[in-house]
């Protein structure tokens, strides 16, 4: 377990136009604004010109949501070199992504999907991270997704798969609280055993998000306050790692902004518990 | 699995979630969810392209969205892709002319506002050094409408609707300089001759007589077009 004295994590948000020149008026309340890469490199003029000026304001963390670092084919270079701009106008300490897939050559259907679970899937991840890692020249931290369906040729569990993948490819874990516990309601297994067995210091972020219930099934939908459960949970996390940030997502339904600084200061309120 | 077998296998997956077809071995019913996930994203990202065109069709919108997931298959993940996607597929439908031009409006806007290399100052090696010439501003799109509609853009209300008119007009969908804040302008027939006439760089002389070089500085001023000495 770790100690009090080690470094406190800094509490952020996650950057969403539509909602920001509301939120930048209380940027006191927050130590750090995650940016989505994407954001920017097909922002309009209206969001860059948001995200510069948040840069002056507030430190920065990257991360990306459609290199879809799992798909067989390897990623797009003059993609990742729009992202290394993006990573040097922001200053950004690492860059993080899903250990997951979203497109293939033929189709982009712009949804996290989980990949196999196999040894060749790990190589292949490992191939594309080696690309990755030649144009963006910055750690690289990857974010385990929520998922719904199990393949079956899978060959090992999500933590095997997602610890060995991280250990051999050199990166740190961006642990998303939500997804954690929303798999592990999904698919019947121990979230807080699992956050026990995370090999010490491996989580550099972590997300918290609402999620919701359709027809039966957990879903990572960023629509409502953070639950409880997922807040216990990060509580847990905290006994055992010391993520450098945590970050509020919240991008739909954000009838009013007072919900998501309700949500920072709960998740305040939880790094101090878990400080004292 | 080597690698072709797992594009193979991704490729499979991706079809069955953007299409109707089960994979073998894993639930209908985990498949179905992310299906919808996947379908609510895609019309999300419709939406947020065209809101006033969405708008204006109303109750049509949930059918016509449902029918454009099914019959154009996800390309991009960009919200602009999408909704190109939707004009086209609204075009190919035969939706009401009025909506059609709602639609290309909103594009040609959401265009204008993205940052792009055209926004550089054009390359003018087809002109003489030395040499006035001018071009119509990038971006700028021109449209003749059968319904006015910049109703649909006045103030934050989409809720509009606009009536045929008894004669088309013509439109300049431009961004007005300097702050590059998207607008709606209505043209003389003459002026759209003129300004299609000038998607590439032409030698100023070539184009004008003296009276109409008044004109054209009056155009530049009004964000229509670029006027620039040619390199020599």
């Amino acid at each position: 377990m770790l100690s009090h004295l080690d470094a406190r994590p800094r509490v952020g948000i996650g950057f969403r136009a539509e909602v920001f020149e509301a939120v930048a008026e209380r940027l006191d309340l927050v130590d750090v604004v995650e940016v989505t890469a994407e954001h920017y490199i097909f922002g309009n003029r209206r969001v860059r010109a948001l995200i510069e000026r948040l840069r002056k304001r507030v430190p920065i963390v990257a991360h990306g949501v459609t290199l879809s670092l799992g798909t067989a084919t390897a990623p797009d270079r003059s993609f990742l070199r729009e992202v290394a701009r993006f990573l040097r106008v922001v200053g950004a300490p690492w860059y993080s992504e899903h250990l997951a897939f979203t497109k293939t050559p033929s189709r982009d259907l712009s949804q996290l999907l989980p990949l196999v679970r196999t040894e060749e899937m790990i190589e292949l991840v490992l191939e594309n991270l080696a690309i990755v890692r030649e144009e963006l020249r910055i750690p690289i931290v990857l974010e385990n997704v929520a998922y719904y369906f199990e393949y079956p040729g899978s060959s090992m569990s999500e933590f095997d798969f997602l610890i060995r993948t991280l250990t051999r490819g050199d990166c740190a874990l961006l642990l998303d609280v939500e997804n954690l516990r929303i798999n592990a309601t999904n698919h019947g297994y121990d979230a807080q055993a699992a956050v026990r067995d995370l090999p010490t210091g491996i989580v550099r972020a972590a997300h918290v998000a609402g999620g919701t219930l359709l027809n039966g099934v957990h879903v990572d939908s960023h629509d409502r306050p953070v639950s409880d459960d997922t807040l216990a949970l990060l509580k847990d996390l905290l006994q055992w790692q010391r993520p450098e940030c945590i970050i509020l997502e919240r991008d739909q339904q954000v009838r009013d902004v007072s919900e998501i600084l309700d949500d920072v200061r709960r998740i305040r309120d939880v790094v101090e518990q878990a400080q004292s | 699995m080597r690698r072709d077998e797992l594009l193979a296998f991704q490729e499979h997956v991706i079809h069955a979630l953007s299409g109707e077809n089960p994979i073998a071995g894993i639930d209908p019913g985990r498949l179905e969810l992310v299906r919808d996930l996947a379908k609510a994203k895609r019309i999300a990202k419709v939406e947020s392209v065209l809101p006033r065109t969405c708008n204006a069709l109303g109750g049509e919108f949930s059918r016509l969205s449902n029918d454009f997931v099914q019959a154009t298959p996800p390309r991009s993940f960009r919200s602009r892709a999408d909704g190109l996607a939707f004009y086209r597929f609204l075009a190919r439908r035969g939706a009401a002319p009025g909506i059609l031009e709602l639609a290309y409006c909103e594009l040609a806007i959401t265009a204008l506002r993205t940052p792009s290399s055209r926004e550089q100052p054009g390359f003018l090696s087809s002109v003489d050094g030395g040499t006035i010439a001018i071009r119509r501003a990038p971006g700028v799109r021109l449209r003749t409408c059968q319904y006015d509609v910049r109703e649909f853009f006045e103030g934050d209300a989409i809720e509009r609707r606009a009536a045929a008119l008894p004669s088309p007009i013509h439109l300049a969908i431009l961004a007005d300089p300097p702050v590059s804040t998207p607008r709606i302008t209505q043209l003389s027939p003459g002026l759209l001759d003129f300004l299609r006439g000038l998607r590439a760089w032409r030698v100023l002389s070539e184009v004008m007589d003296e009276e109409a070089m008044r004109l054209l500085h009056h155009l530049e001023q009004q964000g229509l077009l670029e006027i620039a000495l040619a390199r020599e």
